[in-house]
């Protein structure tokens, strides 16, 4: 009977197993991403190869002991137990776990070195800190801060320290490998490595409360010359030649009433301000708080009721600026360049 | 659709998805109060709310479970609508709206669905098939159901009252605490759970003196049926683990009603909540599934008209499956980043756990060969639960690799996995169970033309809700998570997902017009014994007499029923003279008690000194009462005994 549903299994499994890109677990990017998906493979294959054991034991033991007219008053004397069977499909999965046992323990130990604190030697470290519900990334070397958009360089070892400023979240990143929580009070490190240039997708795994579905990021590969040529750019000052005129009067808007909480110098140092989204470089990101298509319509839409979009986020509604002003403001947002960088990146959530 | 007037000054607003709650209560209120008055049922309610009667309370678990079950169901058809589309806005379920659905889903399908619509068998089946006349201590059960219901209400109604939890089933702090939640949601958490958590812990007590002590003779340990055995079993793991989650829920109630800071990240641990949680809740997933083995056991063996395969072996392993259940916590906690060591030697005894439940797996399998299958609905659903399950467990032992569940965890790939366990297992074992122990409860079939019908409906629904869920997973969805972007592709899946939910759904509804069909149609129950039973439950009449047993029967073997067929002639030797029994009393006792916990609840969630003093002033004084009553009842003497068996007829 439930002959309907293999076939339907079977090529969920094969769409699974053949890696189509739009499944990231199984599409990975990176060598410790890599590592866990050799580990889903081995676990795969065995247990469906265990699956079809049972499946085929199951269907056949059905079909030919069912009721018949003739078998109906039979009165069945088959052994009720068997020492050796009994002993075979203990012993079988034993031998299946140490298989699978074996590599765990190995790739557990391995990807929990790479990130440990006493081997960081020549690796980048970035300190990661989790807020209600956006991610700030701090890159120790040259103190510059950014929120919800993580660069970093290709076939480079990352170190990930990991902390939370308020609730449990957790840092996912598929494709590049694994999650890693982050708890108040306590630091995680996570390694990750992405072998090619690209945009990944990010994301918290954890319920972190109301605006948890929209806690996302990206991470930007990049070979290390662009990496560096970024965070040479985020050292330095936001370019302002490309500015219009109402651009430019956004930007008084914008000291007089988001600069409180909002940062726009790329470089940590000056950030001493709230628990607010660095905003250096926005015009490159896709998306506004990961919520809104970036775009100028939604960011006056943004302002006027940021709650409504991003249920309990901290940001107030900035309704009773004028109309000409919320426009302004957005103007200059979206002027948000970083020198020498230019243009939106690639990237976005499901590359 | 908001609903607002001013009263008294003062402004009220009824949003629109409260609004359609209280009416729905509402109409079902008037609609149970007018039947009751229609048909002069008033004091046979009053029977019922006071009974201390196993296989009443039984049924009442049940009544209560299957009202629960449809509130957790329309949370989750809630769930999948908002989820059906990418970034849908439907009706209010975003934000917190959505985690309180989400939580009350969660929290409701494990303690106020399965646990109790598995008790409520245990009350119905285990003193049948052991030949106890009652559970040892009837007044605690009616007790345990009642704190288990006042839990369960608490709960429930907190989303008309002001808000219902919103920190997931596992409510991990700091996020359930005051700071991250306010309002009152997560009292109701704490409480509900406090309350509730009592009475299955008193239940557990309860099944574990009633099997150990109240066997007729012959029925040794050895010779108990499987279902039996497991609610032995799950009543044991009940007694070590719920005392973890009592421990847990008290020191969250601490710091959000009295200021403490255990669970708080600045003073306190965060991590506390998680090792105490776990260390009862992965013990309670077993909990959920051993009962359903014991039930597929003794299904699977009836309707394939044999013994089951490797009776000592599949004991051993529901032993064993409950043992090492105490050791795996941390497979819930691998990215906390407890670091290596323990993710290895968790990943491993995770792992293990596949040994015991592959050994019952292959033994129900050869229980079935070379025996008559025959399938009756009840088998239906215990044969569907093979390949359910197991792939269920596979994906249970790839989450074991730690590794490997850096990726899956808290991902829509393991929401696939444990709805594949507990829905394939649970929930499949509790309908089972309907249909099998149903003519035995109330004395007629449920209809098998509509009942497979009800399960097709079940089963596809299934699959189609909860597979595509691992592939989302896989995709990158992560768990609780109310909308995702148009482009992460998850649109598809996702609608699949919910086309499913609404089958299973229907198949919900259509298993209560079953129920109504066969009560007034369905075949009458004559012999006691419709499926050719095995065990001693279906040597007496259904539904059977107050006493169950009018003389105790010698027990000779496994499947003793059965036995008696092929050796004998279908009658047991009894193992005592026939003489007067003990009926205990109705008590209205468990109720108010009950009652006073739920009305003191409210004094803590809302702070109101008077009515928790005189809550905790009013639970001593039931108490002292309770000791001073507990006497009455009647007996049946011998005479009448002899007479009313020799009406039914009865062996």
């Amino acid at each position: 009977m439930y002959k309907r549903f293999l076939p339907v299994f079977l090529i969920f499994m094969i769409a699974a197993l053949s890696g189509c890109s739009g499944i990231d677990v199984l599409d990975p990017k990176g060598p410790a991403a890599r590592e866990e998906f050799d580990l889903f493979q081995l676990t795969i294959y065995l247990m469906l190869l265990v699956l079809a054991t049972v499946f085929i034991l199951f269907f056949y033991f059905l079909w030919k002991y069912r009721i018949t007219p003739e078998r109906k008053n039979h009165i069945p004397n088959g052994p009720s137990g068997n020492k050796k069977l009994e002993i075979t499909w203990t012993v079988i999965p034993i031998v299946i776990l140490i298989i699978i046992a074996i590599p765990t323990v190995k790739s557990t130990y391995h990807l929990s070195d790479a990130a440990d604190a006493k081997n960081l030697q020549g690796k980048t470290v970035i300190e990661v800190t989790a807020h209600q519900f956006w991610w700030e990334f701090h890159y120790l070397d040259g103190d510059i801060k950014t929120s919800d958009v993580l660069h970093i360089p290709t076939n480079q070892d990352v170190v990930l320290v990991i902390r939370s400023d308020d609730t449990i979240h957790s840092l996912w990143v598929p494709q590049l490998g694994g999650k890693m929580d982050a708890i108040p009070g306590k630091t995680n490190r996570l390694w990750v490595k992405a072998d090619e240039p690209g945009s990944y997708e990010g994301k918290c795994a954890e319920l972190c409360g109301a605006a948890h579905a929209y806690m996302l990021f990206t991470v930007k590969a990049e070979s290390k010359q662009d990496f560096q040529k970024w965070k040479q750019a985020m050292k330095q000052k936001e370019s302002g030649n490309q500015k219009t005129e109402s651009a430019a009067a956004g930007e008084k808007v914008f000291k007089k009433n988001c600069l409180s909480c909002h940062a726009v110098n790329g470089s940590g140092e000056t950030i001493s301000r709230g628990n607010a989204p660095n905003l250096t470089g926005f015009a490159d990101h896709d998306r506004i708080a990961s919520v809104l298509p970036n775009t100028k319509e939604n960011i006056v839409k943004w302002i006027n009721d940021p709650k409504k979009y991003k249920p309990g986020t901290e940001m107030p509604s900035f309704k009773h600026l004028s109309a000409k002003e919320k426009e302004e403001l957005a103007e200059h947002v979206q002027s948000l360049e970083l020198d020498g960088i230019s243009g939106k990146g690639d990237g976005g959530h499901g590359s | 659709m908001d609903l607002k007037y001013t009263l008294w000054g003062k402004k009220i607003t009824f949003p629109s998805d409260i609004l359609a709650a209280d009416m729905s209560i509402l109409l079902f209120l008037l609609i149970g109060v007018g039947l009751l008055t229609y048909f002069k049922k008033w004091k046979w309610l009053w029977g019922w709310l006071t009974t201390t009667h196993h296989s009443k309370i039984g049924i009442l678990y049940l009544t209560a479970g299957g009202a629960f079950f449809l509130r957790g169901g329309l949370d989750a058809l809630i769930m999948r609508v908002q989820l059906a589309l990418p970034e849908n806005q439907f009706w209010v379920f975003q934000g917190e709206k959505y985690n309180q659905m989400m939580t009350t889903h969660g929290t409701t399908m494990i303690f106020f669905v399965a646990m109790p619509l598995l008790i409520g068998l245990m009350n119905v089946a285990v003193p049948l098939q052991i030949g106890a006349r009652d559970l040892a201590f009837p007044y605690l059960n009616a007790l345990s159901f009642w704190l288990f219901f006042a839990g369960g209400s608490l709960v429930n109604i907190s989303f008309i009252l002001g808000g219902s939890p919103t920190a997931g089933w596992t409510a991990y702090a700091p996020l359930a605490l005051k700071e991250f939640s306010p309002g009152p949601g997560n009292d109701y958490y704490a409480l509900g759970l406090q309350i509730a958590g009592i009475g299955t812990l008193l239940t557990a007590i309860n099944f574990l003196v009633t099997i150990l002590n109240k066997r007729t003779k012959g029925m040794t340990l050895t010779r108990m049926p499987l279902f039996t055995w497991s609610t032995l079993v799950t009543s044991l793991l009940i007694l070590f683990a719920f005392p973890a989650l009592t421990v847990a829920l008290l020191l969250l109630s601490f710091d959000r009603l009295f200021g403490t800071s255990f669970l708080s990240a600045d003073a306190g641990n965060a991590l506390i909540w998680q090792h105490l949680f776990w260390i009862f809740g992965h013990p309670e997933v077993y909990i959920l599934i051993l009962p359903a083995f014991g039930i597929f056991s003794d299904v699977i063996s009836t309707f394939a008209k044999k013994k089951l395969f490797g009776y000592t072996s599949m004991v051993f392993a529901i032993v064993l499956i409950g043992f090492l259940g105490f050791m795996v916590w941390v497979h819930h906690m691998f990215t906390v980043g407890l670091g290596p060591a323990s993710n290895a030697i968790f990943a491993i005894s995770t792992m293990s756990i596949a040994v015991p439940t592959g050994i019952k797996v292959f033994n129900w399998l050869f229980t079935l060969k070379g025996g008559v299958i025959r399938f009756n609905t009840a088998m239906l659903y215990a044969l569907s639960f093979i390949p359910t399950f197991v792939m269920g467990g596979v994906t249970g032992v790839m989450l074991a690799a730690a590794p490997a569940d850096y990726q899956y965890h808290d991902s829509y790939f393991v929401v696939g996995h444990f709805h594949y366990v507990i829905v394939g297992g649970t929930i499949l074992g509790i309908f089972s169970g309907l249909y099998y122990w149903w003519p035995k409860m109330f004395g007629f079939l449920l209809d098998e033309k509509r009942g497979k019908w009800q399960f097709w409906l079940f089963a596809i629904g299934f699959h189609l809700t909860f597979f595509p869920m691992h592939i989302m997973g896989l995709m990158g969805m992560p768990r609780r998570v109310y909308t995702y972007l148009e482009d992460s592709g998850l649109g598809t899946l996702n609608m699949i997902s919910t086309i499913g939910a609404f089958l299973m759904g229907l198949s919900v509804l259509f298993f209560i017009y079953t129920v109504y069909w066969s009560c007034r149609n369905g075949v009458r129950d004559a012999s006691g014994d419709p499926w050719d039973g095995r065990t001693l439950e279906w040597a007496i009449p259904s539904p059977p007499p107050e006493y169950n047993f009018a003389r105790r029967p010698f027990v000779r073997g496994v499947d003793a029923f059965w036995k008696e067929k092929m050796e004998g002639d279908g009658t047991f030797q009894p193992a005592e003279k026939l003489k007067p029994i003990h009926i205990p009393p109705s008590n209205v006792q468990p109720m108010i008690l009950s009652g006073i916990f739920f009305m003191t609840a409210f004094g803590f969630i809302f702070d109101w000194n008077l009515v928790k003093i005189g809550g905790g002033i009013l639970i001593l004084g039931m108490l002292i009462w309770r000791s001073f009553t507990d006497k009455g009842g009647h007996f049946i003497t011998a005479e009448e005994l002899a007479e009313r068996e020799e009406r039914k007829g009865g062996r």
